[in-house]
């Protein structure tokens, strides 16, 4: 029996208990399991009462799943991690079985992180028929599957020893890369693609909702879970660090979007996008942003460049040389210079090493 | 016998004041009906039915359901509620037309995202209405689709579109994403507009829906030539807003239809133009009420035998369904013949 397979029965025996203790979904009548647990819980009463306020907080921990590079393989799984060193100062390419073109579209297997070194990527993954899980892969073709219902977004903290993620309740978790043991840090809930500082600390954003954030605060979460808000903005889509170790923050506002530099209490406005610009991404340096309106790629200099429509395409972000951008079209991923010239195309998902403050731009 | 008159006694002095109880325990059953907030369902399709409802306290382990049924431990339930949902869910295929379920002021919007882009966060409109209330309407088209049809600071009233359908954040598939938020402090706290009762009929109802009840001369009307006879049809408002007349924005109206507004050939003197027949004639039809529309109908075409068709329209926000009201048309017949 496979990795795969083993995790696949486990579900559906997990999703058989659940089905048997839960409520008819209709009347609302306790089912026989239910009946018999609830005069047991009469029972010990005041002793679960205890118990349930002390743990009020406590979470099960996530299932874990190694496989190793042949299985996966075997299991026709399995994910490649190449290095692009020509291109752009590093570029790591991901191929994800189930990607055909770029999946950041869609809520199918889809690339989150990639370590600095490049010898793993964070993949979000399905587990089983229904369950997603954090696929930490290695370039060697093993891989690490955490089982985080819903997963969002996950991020390698600098060192890549360890990973922030959020499941799809919104809670962060600390996920040890080589393990993948897995603690909750925080319920959120929060959204967003965190950051993980050097000090242990993550940037993310908290909401009032997952599915539906009209409002987004940008918190940075210690490692004991306590959250700290950076900035007054009401709504903000992401945040990225600058060399100069302030942050750059896309901020949406019933105007447009706005990019902010937040330096300690002070927050300063870099650009002013308009209205509908969204993923914006700027390099370490904060010399330029580039942003996506209406499915077309727009990159502007800053402080006094004006907008240039570049090239067709979603979602763009930076290269490690802070001018050739990744974008994501329909046919994969391709790599353009800032005037929108083709450098190389891809069918695969592509990253750059995600450097967190410690890559020079 | 003397006990029994002591004890009618006591009772006929406590009358008035079981009476003052009573009439007000009456004013309070009357002022939680009149406490609903006059919202509808946020779309016009009649066939649209609740996915899931909100989830409020999922972290105390009691969930309320999208009926204000209590469920008492902290596991999803398939059907109509899972943890942490802070809205109603609502599927429809893509770029169905998404209505203001009360008139406000428009907040917010966004509409940059792809009309199925998935990721954080997505497009959608929040309106801001009078009585501190908010309505969230997330998933939506992107502007560049067509999916956002106001702006900010823009007054809309109810049932008037304010964009399509979409499956743009974290969304699997096509559904509206519906919230009512109320102000607390400088935050915006959600509520079950189910458990709530915020709605003008419970459990909710689209703004605009009739059905066909019947009409003068059921059949075909004659009219001579150049002479005018005066035809009425009525409708049961099973919609989920009163009708009221007037020429103003969202009141009640009979217009010519296939096409809409074209200009009819029996337009007769009481008619407001040479498409608007008539309005509703009752002050307020309220939900489940019958309104009348009374018009003229003149012989000015050539003798022969016709057929005019009318829907009803919420002024210059949204014809009603045409095939919901029976597909209503008046057969006429023009006669040349002399009285």
């Amino acid at each position: 029996m496979t990795a795969i397979a083993r995790a696949s029965r486990r579900a559906s025996a997990a999703r058989a208990r659940r089905s048997y203790d839960q409520p008819h979904p209709f009347t609302g009548h306790p089912t026989r399991g239910a009946r018999r647990r609830l005069a047991l819980v009469l029972g010990l009463l005041p002793m679960l009462c205890g118990l349930v306020l002390g743990s009020a907080v406590a979470e099960r921990a996530p299932a874990v799943i190694r496989v190793p590079a042949a299985e996966a393989a075997l299991n026709e799984r399995a994910i490649a991690i190449s290095r692009h060193d020509d291109l752009a100062r590093g570029l790591t390419e991901v191929r994800v079985p189930s990607a055909t073109a770029v999946t950041r579209s869609t809520g199918a297997d889809r690339l989150l992180s990639v370590a600095p070194g490049s010898g793993q990527a964070a993949v979000a993954g399905t587990l089983g028929a229904e369950s997603t899980a954090l696929i930490v892969a290695r370039a060697d073709g093993s891989q690490v599957q955490v089982e985080l219902p819903g997963l969002i977004a996950a991020a390698f903290a600098p060192d890549a020893t360890w990973l922030a993620a959020i499941d799809g309740r919104g809670a962060l978790w600390r996920v040890a890369a080589a393990d993948g043991a897995a603690k909750q840090v925080a319920a959120g809930p929060f959204i967003g693609e965190p950051i993980v500082e050097s000090n242990g600390s993550v940037l993310v954003l908290q909401v009032p909702s997952v599915e539906a954030p009209f409002r987004s605060a940008l918190v940075r979460v210690a490692a004991d879970g306590s959250a700290d808000r950076l900035t007054d903005e009401l709504l903000v889509y992401g945040m990225q660090p600058l060399a100069d170790g302030s942050l750059a923050i896309f901020s949406h506002r019933p105007t447009g979007t706005v990019v902010m530099r937040q330096a300690g209490e002070s927050a300063t406005v870099m650009a002013d996008l308009g209205a509908d610009a969204v993923s914006a991404a700027v390099p370490r340096s904060g010399a330029a942003v580039a942003w996506e309106r209406a499915g077309e790629i727009f990159l502007q200099s800053l402080p006094n460049g004006r907008p240039q429509r570049i090239a067709e395409g979603t979602n763009p972000r930076f290269a490690n040389d802070g001018q050739a951008l990744l974008i994501d079209v329909p046919a994969g991923t391709q790599l353009i210079e800032p005037d929108g010239s083709l450098i190389a195309a891809f069918s695969t998902q592509l990253g750059f090493a995600a450097c967190a403050g410690a890559c020079a731009s | 016998m003397s006990r029994h008159l002591v004890r009618l006694a006591r009772l006929a002095r406590r009358a008035p004041l079981l009476v003052a109880a009573v009439g007000a325990a009456q004013l309070l059953a009357a002022a939680s009906v009149l406490a609903t907030d006059d919202y509808t369902l946020p779309f016009y399709d009649r066939d649209v039915s609740l996915l899931y409802g909100v989830d409020r306290d999922a972290r105390v382990g009691i969930q309320l359901d999208y009926t204000g049924k209590t469920w008492f431990d902290s596991s999803t339930h398939p059907g109509r509620v899972y943890d942490n949902h802070t809205g109603l869910d609502y599927p429809m295929p893509l770029r169905s037309p998404i209505a203001a379920a009360r008139e406000g002021t428009v907040a917010d919007t966004e509409g940059g995202y792809g009309t199925q882009q998935f990721g954080s966060f997505g497009n959608f409109v929040l309106v801001r209405h009078d009585n501190a209330r908010y309505t969230l309407y997330y998933h939506l088209a992107s502007r560049a689709d067509g999916g956002i049809n106001v702006a900010v600071n823009e007054d809309v009233v109810f049932g008037q579109q304010v964009g399509l359908s979409g499956c743009s954040g974290i969304c699997t598939g096509p559904h509206l994403h519906f919230e009512l938020l109320r102000e607390a402090g400088d935050d915006l706290i959600v509520t079950d507009p189910m458990y709530n009762r915020v709605w003008t009929t419970w459990p909710g109802r689209v703004p605009f829906a009739a059905t066909y009840i019947r009409e003068s001369n059921a059949g075909t009307e004659v009219v001579r030539q150049g002479r005018t006879i005066t035809h009425w049809v009525e409708f049961r408002n099973v919609g989920g807003r009163p009708w009221r007349p007037g020429p103003w924005p969202g009141r009640i109206v009979l217009g010519t239809w296939k096409p809409p507004m074209h200009p009819s050939p029996f337009v007769a003197a009481d008619w407001t133009s040479s498409w608007l027949a008539t309005r509703v004639e009752q002050n307020v039809v309220g939900p489940d009420g019958v309104g009348r529309f009374t018009f003229g109908i003149r012989g000015g075409a050539q003798p022969g035998s016709y057929v005019e068709t009318f829907n009803l329209l919420s002024h210059g926000v949204h014809w009603f369904d045409h095939d919901q009201l029976g597909g209503f048309y008046v057969p006429i017949i023009v006669s040349n013949l002399s009285e």
